[in-house]
């Protein structure tokens, strides 16, 4: 009932002056629209990251042979007996495939241009890496037999080559000897990551084993359903007696960088929300303070009639936090509906070798997380109910008589 | 045989008693039962608002004791105090001091609201008391919307709302013309003879004086006379 009370006053005297406190809520909903919209960027640009690295070969978890990444050749590979599945269960996981990825160098009839030289099952790779959303000009790949090739359009662009033409790659052999491999060129695909269609160049992984003259794979990738299945599957290739001597990695540990970008993304957020709230603060307090100034005489009336100091101090409070709370509304819708207009995506094309160098796509499609608000939400409530604290207090100090005397 | 309501005894208020020491009260015995209508007279600065600010809780003596209805006010805590004046007293100042943002009505049912009475009760009670000071039409404006006269009858149905022990009332006619205050002097009259509400009044206006039953008068923080009517 009290409470009541003390908010109907609370509302009351913030309707008194409502042009000051309606400036103070649209500097508030301001902010609040400008950290939705950065927020719902900053997810963006994670989840972005996150699934260009697995898409980008890497899958979840990657096994790959003892040395390998200190030294890519077939000496670091390891064979798979045709039965051989994951010990993970079925419905954690996306898809899974066995590779032999080798570097090499591809020649035109006039460049020569270093690449990743990847034999897949171009059907496992569909579900799992990036190929599976891009566009392809030509064929791609009919089966892990496949003796085409197929590049990405930047490397193509960069060999002045095309579809139908003819390319020859050398990489090494199982005997340690140099390999030449003449392919055809079955398609060109374009992908989201420029650095990707650069350097990799597919063919069938069974068609790469015999010009290699090896059965032996060089990596397991796997690709989950969701994140918190990654430990589960980690531990369940690490255990697996198929694997004599290989390293089990996740994403993370074979991009520490992008996972890093990942992790400072959050606290770009916390940042973007301090700075914001630091400048909102003294805004909230000057205004409370001058409310309360102006009802010196006002508070020691009340007081003198028996309300408590906890009262006067309750009342301060909420005038702050109903001021906050219908700032957060407005932001949040306003920036909700400015996340909702950008749905299709915001194109940064313009900037596409700079986001390249991060490994970010040229359209970003901002996300909008409901925990981010609830998160957005509850600091502001906090940290208004802290900035309130001060100007509550020169309230409660406020002796009735003096204050009643103004 | 009536109840001694307040009882003041040898009660000093010295300001700034280390500096600039002023003398506002000295040695005050003074003591008031139920249902009596006083007033207290004096100059400006014979020490009326000081001796009310005491009894109410509003202020500490320098020495001596008050005694509310039997509790000594110097060995109650502040919230004690709060509570006292919530519960017990009946306030009415000279700038009127309403809630600006309150309609009449809710001013009156301010008080019974801080005390946690039932929504439909406390409409009743102002709506009744409002009636009473004459103002029921009015009870849904807010005191920027009513004159000087209707805000002051606002604040004594307000004051008077929860049946206080005690209506303390500081010059209460100071801002109102001579008619408005006979009005509300009159008010008072039938208040302390109908409702039996005991009045302690401070004024420095004789006329206003002629309506208590018992009058005081102050000069340099001593009570220098003690009539009855």
């Amino acid at each position: 009932m009290k409470f009541k009370l003390l908010l109907q006053l609370a509302s009351r005297n913030l309707w008194r002056h409502r042009r000051r406190n309606g400036l103070l809520l649209i500097s508030i909903a301001f902010g609040v629209v400008s950290l939705v919209f950065a927020s719902s960027f900053i997810r963006a640009f994670q989840g972005g990251l996150q699934v260009d690295v697995i898409a980008a070969l890497n899958g979840h978890i990657k096994v790959l042979a003892e040395g390998y990444q200190d030294n890519p050749s077939l000496d670091h590979s390891f064979e798979l007996d045709d039965g051989w599945r994951p010990n993970v269960p079925e419905e954690q996981v996306m898809g899974w495939t066995a590779r032999i990825s080798l570097p090499g160098a591809v020649m035109s009839e006039r460049e020569t241009r270093g690449i990743e030289l990847v034999g897949v099952d171009p059907q496992a790779e569909l579900a799992i890496s990036f190929l599976g959303e891009s566009e392809i000009e030509g064929e791609g790949l009919d089966g892990p037999e496949d003796g085409k090739l197929l590049i990405g359009a930047d490397l193509a662009s960069r060999l002045q080559t095309g579809v139908g033409r003819r390319v020859v790659v050398i990489t090494q052999g199982s005997d340690g000897r140099s390999r030449e491999i003449g392919f055809s060129i079955a398609g060109v695909y374009k992908s989201q990551q420029p650095a990707v269609e650069r350097v990799i160049a597919f063919t069938g992984v069974k068609n790469l084993q015999s010009h290699l003259d090896t059965e032996a794979y060089t990596e397991v990738s796997m690709r989950l359903q969701a994140d918190e299945f990654e430990a589960g599957a980690k531990a369940a290739f690490q255990t697996d007696a198929a694997f004599a001597e290989v390293n089990v990695f996740d994403w993370r540990e074979l991009n520490p960088e992008i996972a890093q970008m990942v992790e400072l993304a959050d606290f770009a957020f916390y940042i973007w929300f301090v700075i914001l709230w630091i400048v909102l603060a003294f805004g909230l307090v000057n205004a409370l303070l001058t409310s309360v100034f102006e009802r010196i005489r006002e508070i020691g009336m009340l007081r003198t009639l028996g309300m408590r100091p906890s009262s006067v101090l309750v009342q301060i409070v909420l005038e702050s936090q109903i001021v906050i709370f219908y700032g957060l509304v407005l932001g949040i819708l306003v920036g909700a509906g400015l996340v909702y207009m950008f749905r299709d995506g915001l194109d940064l094309a313009g900037f596409s070798e700079g986001l390249d160098i991060v490994g970010l796509r040229s359209v970003i499609v901002p996300k909008l997380l409901p925990s981010d608000v609830f998160r957005l939400v509850v600091l502001s409530l906090g940290l208004g109910l802290i900035a309130s604290i001060y100007p509550a207090w020169r309230a409660l100090r406020l002796r009735p008589l003096v204050a009643l005397q103004g | 045989m009536s109840k001694t309501i307040v009882r003041c005894q040898a009660l000093s208020r010295i300001y700034n008693p280390e500096t600039l020491p002023v003398v506002a009260l000295d040695q005050v015995d003074f003591s008031m039962q139920a249902g009596e209508f006083v007033s207290l007279a004096g100059p400006s600065g014979s020490g009326k608002s000081t001796l009310l600010n005491l009894i109410g809780g509003l202020d500490r003596p320098t020495s001596g004791d008050v005694e509310f209805d039997g509790q000594h006010l110097g060995d109650l805590s502040e919230r004690e105090l709060a509570d006292l004046r919530l519960h017990r007293l009946g306030f009415v100042f000279q700038a009127y001091n309403l809630v600006p943002v309150l309609s009449a009505r809710e001013n009156v049912e301010f008080i019974l609201q801080l005390q946690g009475e039932a929504a439909s009760n406390r409409r009743e009670v102002a709506m009744e008391l409002l009636a009473s000071v004459g103002l029921a039409e009015l009870a849904n404006r807010r005191p920027g919307e009513l004159s000087g006269g209707q805000q002051q009858r606002v604040a004594v149905a307000r004051a008077i709302s929860t049946s206080p022990a005690l209506l303390l009332a500081d010059e209460p006619s100071a801002n109102l013309d001579s008619a408005t205050t006979e009005e509300l002097l009159k008010l008072f009259s039938r208040l302390n003879e109908s409702r039996k509400v005991t009045i302690l009044m401070a004024t420095h206006d004789p006329v206003v004086q002629n309506y208590a039953r018992r009058r005081l008068q102050l000069r340099d923080g001593r009570i220098v006379s003690d009539e009855q009517a």
